[in-house]
């Protein structure tokens, strides 16, 4: 009998290891970067933080690479235990491409057991930045330390004012194309175009809070959609502690929560369908009035635009036409002694979906990578 | 009477408290205020809202920017009635909805026909049902969902 009992605590014993086993997997990330051994436990880790996606169960392997350094992706190579191997252009599978607890790649209804993952990046060149440098430029520019800040100004030069100009939705391809088609006459031979790079998932509340707080979204905690607020210390509250005057000019909505200044929304009141006028208005009221050191303006209409028509619609054309316009009146309005940043949250792709016919939200170059301007006055 | 006869008079009594506890107005604090181009700065409590007239939304159609787009009911105090109460400029363009987290919207006038502010969805308190886009709500029919301004706390007039 007490044999029967050893054997049955013993047998209950390698069960109950066995069931408590985590299967250990891990598969080796490779890139031009680096090359790291993505495993259980960081997978584990990972998804405590995103417990879910709009997706797909498990993780969305975009969230993966991000968060180990890659930010534009062309293509990816994943070559299976059985040494098979599978190209994917990344903007073809960026949102269906989900990593499960067993190690599995999951896509729709299609699974690979990858053992390596080849990531190709998009070459995107020299004067290129990241939108969280905009925050110590800013900064500097108004005599302020930047020593919390990871990144550095991308010039040390002080100025009287600075003005933040926010062209939601204005990717670099669309800049590169209307500027190759005279649409963006703001723009002269003596400013300093950068190439920007945006955060994941990139969109206008992840973005804002980039700009806002200098910080990347694992720092500033708005590191998905629908957060639209962070803890961290935007420029606004550092403005504001040292006593220089602010104000943002939106549009119709905060996009993403402003504190710390004078916010001035813009609804449609003339009800023409669109807010940049109103926008316009409302910046040319604030600036040839109690003109603040720090302003912030924000037009939204070619990232509606894009959604609704698609970025490479001829309606999006003539936004830009309009914006360009108020541009050129908003900067002959300003004070001398100014700096004037323009910027986006994050660029456009064309889909074919229900309701609209542009998108962002991926490590691709569209989405990602987005003009920075910095003008004088 | 017998010891059976108590003990559905017993079970019957808790069951009664538990859906009077399910179906009656939750206890919030929470004040929604009337401010700008107003002649009678108002400030309605949850409760004052909850003992107004109600009106009902039914099969309104919500757009949303993300996810799905949904259709639903929705009941609760005309802002028409609210403006009247707080004597609103009759020439006001717009009004700004300010929420509890923060965020804040302008919207015009024509945009308000038949809007609401909702104490319940889907015959639900806001409040027991989904708190965290309660305990009140504008809702808006025929408008974007980001009109649909939840944890509402002000309301400011525009001329």
């Amino acid at each position: 009998m007490s044999r029967t009992i050893v054997h049955s605590t013993v047998f209950l014993l390698f069960f109950g290891l066995i069931a408590g086993c985590q299967p250990a997997w891990s598969i080796e990330i490779e890139s031009s970067l680096d090359s790291i051994n993505f495993s259980r436990p960081d997978y584990d880790s990972l998804l405590v933080r995103f417990p879910e996606n709009e997706y797909c169960e498990g993780l969305l392997l975009e969230q993966v690479l991000y968060e180990n350094g890659l930010e534009v992706i062309d293509s990816i190579n994943i070559t299976t235990a059985e040494a098979e191997i599978a190209v994917y252009l990344w903007r073809d599978i960026a949102e269906s491409l989900c990593l499960q607890n067993n190690g599995e790649l999951s896509m729709g209804e299609e699974i690979l057991k990858p053992a390596q993952i080849f990531v190709s990046e998009v070459e995107i060149g020299p004067e290129t930045i990241h939108i969280t440098h905009i925050t110590p430029t800013v900064l500097s520019a108004l005599g302020l330390s930047t020593d919390m800040m990871p990144g550095k100004p991308i010039t040390r030069e002080k100025f009287e004012h600075v003005v933040m100009i926010f062209l939601d939705g204005f990717g670099f391809r669309k800049f590169q194309y209307a500027q190759e088609n005279d649409l963006v006459s703001f723009l002269s031979e003596d400013d300093e175009l950068l190439k920007g790079i945006s955060v994941y998932p990139p969109r206008t509340t992840t973005g804002s809070a980039a700009v806002l707080t200098g910080l990347f979204p694992k720092d500033n905690g708005v590191d998905r959609g629908g957060i639209r607020k962070t803890e961290a210390t935007t420029i606004f509250d550092i403005a504001s502690e040292h006593g220089i005057t602010s104000a943002a000019i939106e549009g119709e909505s905060l996009a993403f929560n402003i504190r710390s200044t004078e916010v001035v929304l813009s609804g449609d009141r003339d009800l023409n369908g669109g807010t940049d006028d109103n926008v316009y208005k409302n910046a040319m009221e604030v600036i040839s009035g109690s003109m603040p050191r720090l302003l912030w303006i924000h037009f939204h209409g070619i990232d509606d635009y894009g959604h609704t028509y698609g970025p490479d619609d001829s309606r999006v054309d003539e936004k830009i036409t309009e914006i360009n316009d108020y541009l050129l009146k908003i900067y002959n309005a300003l004070p001398e002694d100014t700096l004037v940043i323009y910027f986006a949250d994050h660029g456009m792709h064309n889909v074919d979906e229900e309701g609209r016919l542009g998108n962002h939200g991926h490590l691709i170059k569209e989405d990602m990578v987005v003009p920075v301007i910095i003008k004088t006055k | 009477m017998s010891k059976i006869t108590k003990k559905i008079l017993l079970v019957f009594a808790i069951c009664t408290l538990i859906l009077t506890a399910c179906v009656s107005r939750p206890k919030v604090e929470w004040q929604l205020s009337f401010s700008g181009a107003v002649s009678n700065p108002l400030s309605v409590s949850y409760k004052e809202l909850a003992k107004m007239p109600q009106t009902d939304l039914n099969e309104v159609f919500m757009d949303k920017s993300t996810g799905e787009d949904s259709v639903g009911s929705w009941s609760g105090v005309l802002l028409a009635d609210l403006l009247t109460e707080s004597g609103a400029s009759e020439d006001f363009v717009s009004v700004t909805a300010f929420a509890a987290d923060g965020y804040a919207i302008e919207i015009t006038r024509d945009e308000l026909e038949n809007a609401i502010v909702a104490l319940k969805e889907e015959g639900e308190w806001i409040q027991n049902a989904d708190p965290e886009h309660g305990p009140i709500r504008l809702v808006c029919p025929q408008t974007p969902a980001n009109r649909w301004v939840f944890q509402l706390l002000e309301i400011q007039v525009n001329q």
